[in-house]
């Protein structure tokens, strides 16, 4: 390889590196932006309650919403995976886009789960209609499609990788 | 090669074709659910209890409510983009070309374009058709920040970086295949 690639090959190896420190400090203050207001809302619900509010009832409504935020911020731990796999430079290795798979599906369910499972949940427990709440804004299916695209870059990201592991076993 | 190692790659590039046109078809409906229901319909609607004289006064007013509800609907289209750009990505994919810039490029782009449509979710819109829509001189920064949409300004970010990471891989392997 020549100076120049070398140059460029630890160019890329930074940009990982960064983006991983990067990672490791913006996911724990992204679970602290879910997690202290569901905290915050909770100890209101069951220590200063509404007048005439449930208090039991509003504190697992707001368990439930939070749901969805949290497991989406769980599914974001994988890319630490695939950061360090791209840190060393294996950019198409099994593992990396195994993970950046597994990122994709947490983060489908927990659009999933915030668009069809919580808002009927969540009227259900308010004794609201349940079908009424099932009301998708267009820009929840907006970003639906888009994580499930997104999926769908790391299956065959992860097909390509197992074709390139199978053609080196072979070489080997 | 054998059969059991063309099965993977087969199977990658016919889901990469098949998703490519999902993801474009995906984008017009978008568009165009988008446009009926975010902009049309509350135009008609809001229009409704609003004179529309045939003169510049009515022109005016036509305009102001089919922009406001307009830049309500930017996200969606945004979003929308941001399909468009995957769908190249996909396509690359489905011509069995993993590594390369334009599909490395297409990544980052589609995530920023995603940036871009929740920033205007949760900030840009709401502001801009509070000041559209206001009448009182009272025009401050509207914001509309969920737990959720917390979330999702990290995934994205996040894809966006990878993109950049892979953006300058692949920029590597074009230039070693140069050399070759």
């Amino acid at each position: 390889m020549t100076i120049i690639g070398a140059e460029a090959v630890s160019s890329a190896n930074r940009t990982a590196r960064k983006a991983r420190t990067l990672e490791q400090i913006a996911i724990p203050l992204l679970f602290a932006g879910i997690l202290l207001p569901m905290i915050g809302s909770v100890y209101l619900a069951l220590f200063e309650p509404q007048p005439g509010a449930d208090s039991a009832t509003t504190a697992l409504i707001v368990l439930i919403e939070a749901a969805p935020p949290l497991l989406l911020a769980w599914a974001m731990l994988g890319l630490t995976k695939v950061l360090v796999e791209y840190e060393a430079g294996r950019y198409l290795s099994l593992e990396a886009s195994a993970s950046l798979k597994r990122v994709g599906q947490g983060g489908l369910l927990a659009l999933l789960l915030n668009v069809i499972v919580v808002p009927p949940l969540v009227a259900l427990l308010r004794g609201e209609p349940v079908f009424a709440a099932l009301n998708p804004h267009i820009f929840d299916l907006c970003v639906l499609i888009f994580a499930s695209t997104t999926l769908t870059v790391g299956h065959v990201l992860e097909d390509a990788a197992k074709q390139l592991k199978f053609e080196n076993d072979q070489i080997v | 090669m054998t059969e059991a190692a063309m099965a993977p790659l087969d199977r990658a590039q016919k889901l990469a074709g098949g998703a490519a046109i999902f993801a474009v078809v995906a984008g017009v409906l978008i568009i165009l659910g988008a446009a009926a229901d975010q902009v049309a319909m509350p135009a008609v609607v809001a229009l409704r209890s609003q004179e529309v004289t045939p003169d510049w006064r009515g022109a005016l007013t036509l305009l102001n409510v089919v922009g406001s509800f307009l830049v309500l609907a930017l996200p969606s289209f945004m979003l929308a983009g941001a399909l468009f750009e995957l769908s190249q990505v996909l396509d690359e994919y489905g011509k069995g070309q993993f590594f390369t810039l334009k599909a490395s490029v297409g990544i980052r782009k589609a995530a920023e374009s995603a940036l871009w449509a929740m920033a205007f979710k949760v900030v840009a819109s709401p502001t801009i058709y509070n000041w559209i829509a206001q009448t009182d001189d009272i025009r401050g920064v509207v914001w509309h920040l969920e737990a959720f949409d917390l979330g999702l300004i990290a995934f994205a970010a996040f894809v966006a970086v990878l993109g950049r990471v892979l953006e300058a891989a692949a920029r590597i392997k074009e230039e070693n295949d140069e050399i070759v």
